[in-house]
């Protein structure tokens, strides 16, 4: 009971002091809180993020993939969804038919049984003719979700290249430190070699 | 590769966008004026610089060695993207995971045709009280017309998830441009030097 809440009070401590503020929550009805939190403490502690902005941003990177799995499950859904009309085709209404009911359940727990293919035969399909007329249908569906997964994908990249910018800010610092350092030592160096360059002395006049 | 535009096509360019005023009806132009209230995504944040939730906000990306200023600006797209970012997971939720019901359906449908179907109702009724046998005509136009008052309903309400997608698209719009404001904001420190 006691490691229990030591470790809650750990996830807690992850989720960055920036978006404590804000107060919104990245988790949806039905969505594992837990899950969630295992896998953005996982990021943060790969990522070795410390600051509020640096944290916050490994949040952010990690909220991206986040909402790459919900379309992804949502792709699948949907998948089912069409599935399961295709086998109730009398159900005219929008509401969902217990046949319909009983095949995304079946489906969605991956147990096709023979009750399962007997129904099937029923409606002269196979469980891949059935998935291609569910992919067909859902064509518009499935168009959208993957454009949206590669609007995240591009965010994602998008945040990961500010992250490794933020981590790398002090080094950059540095590193422009020093080269305005030897930029200013060639520069000084050049300024000597003119002013006591011998070829440079002004010729004596001959005396002659 | 992307082709430059030539100078011709983009003289013709302007010279069209010259053409369009905007909407010249009243009513077009009531219509458009409440464009950006559809979701109010398009209206900036008001920023409260004295607020003190504001303030430890900007307290907070400040320690990352940045200028007040900066800070500032950084704290403003943060919250510009969380906006949009919200919006999305609410669009989200209404459109994948809130599907029609049944009673849904009969709410609707109920609240559109209330009157015909309690005159169906009453109809049937009173016959049975009568004890009078219903006709199969009777029987067969009250079945067709609550057919199609479902039927109707639910294009009706088709039509109402055409429109959260339209809507949906436009928040997108948004949510790219706040999210690539952030990235362009946050890769900007690069250049930026240490206080």
């Amino acid at each position: 009971m006691k490691g229990k809440t030591t470790s809650s009070n750990s996830l807690q401590a992850t989720t960055s002091d920036i978006s404590q503020l804000i107060g919104v929550s990245q988790v949806l009805p039905g969505e594992s809180e837990s899950m969630y939190q295992q896998g953005l403490v996982a990021t943060v502690k790969e990522l070795g993020a410390e600051t509020p902005l640096q944290i916050y941003l490994a949040e952010k990177i990690y909220e991206c993939l986040w909402w790459m799995r919900r379309y992804e499950n949502q792709k699948r859904a949907t998948i089912i969804r069409n599935m399961a009309s295709a086998l109730d085709p009398d159900n005219l209404q929008l509401a969902i038919s217990e046949i319909e009911a009983w095949v995304m359940e079946v489906l969605f727990a991956n147990g096709v049984d023979d009750e399962f293919h007997d129904l099937l035969k029923e409606h002269n399909l196979t469980l891949d003719s059935l998935t291609q007329k569910a992919f067909a249908e859902s064509r518009s569906t499935l168009e959208n979700l993957d454009q949206m997964i590669a609007l995240k994908a591009k965010t994602l990249a998008g945040f990961q290249a500010s992250y490794e910018v933020l981590v790398n800010r002090k080094i950059n610092i540095e590193r422009m430190q020093l080269q305005n350092a030897l930029m200013q030592r060639d520069l000084g160096a050049i300024e000597n070699a003119v002013v006591h360059d011998p070829a440079n002395k002004p010729q004596k006049a001959p005396s002659k | 590769m992307t082709q430059r535009t030539s100078l011709k096509k983009r003289q013709a360019n302007r010279r069209n966008a010259l053409k369009s005023t905007g909407p010249k009806s009243s009513e077009g132009r009531r219509r458009s004026a409440s464009n950006s209230l559809a979701h109010s995504l398009s209206v900036p944040v008001k920023f409260d610089f004295h607020d003190p939730l504001i303030t430890s906000m900007v307290q907070l990306v400040a320690e990352d060695g940045l200028d007040i200023r900066t800070a500032k600006d950084l704290a403003v797209k943060i919250v510009e993207y969380e906006r949009n970012l919200a919006y999305q997971s609410e669009l989200f939720l209404r459109q994948h995971i809130e599907s029609a019901s049944q009673t849904e359906e009969e709410h609707g449908v109920r609240a559109m045709f209330g009157t015909e179907i309690d005159m169906f109702d009453d109809y049937v009724d009173w016959e049975r009280f009568n004890n009078r046998p219903i006709s199969q005509k009777d029987q067969k136009f009250i079945l067709n017309s609550k057919l199609k008052m479902h039927n109707l309903w639910q294009r009706m309400h088709r039509r109402s998830q055409k429109d959260k997608a339209k809507q949906a698209a436009a928040s997108l719009r948004y949510l790219k441009r706040s999210s690539n404001q952030l990235i362009k904001a946050l890769k900007a420190l690069k250049a930026l030097s240490a206080p």
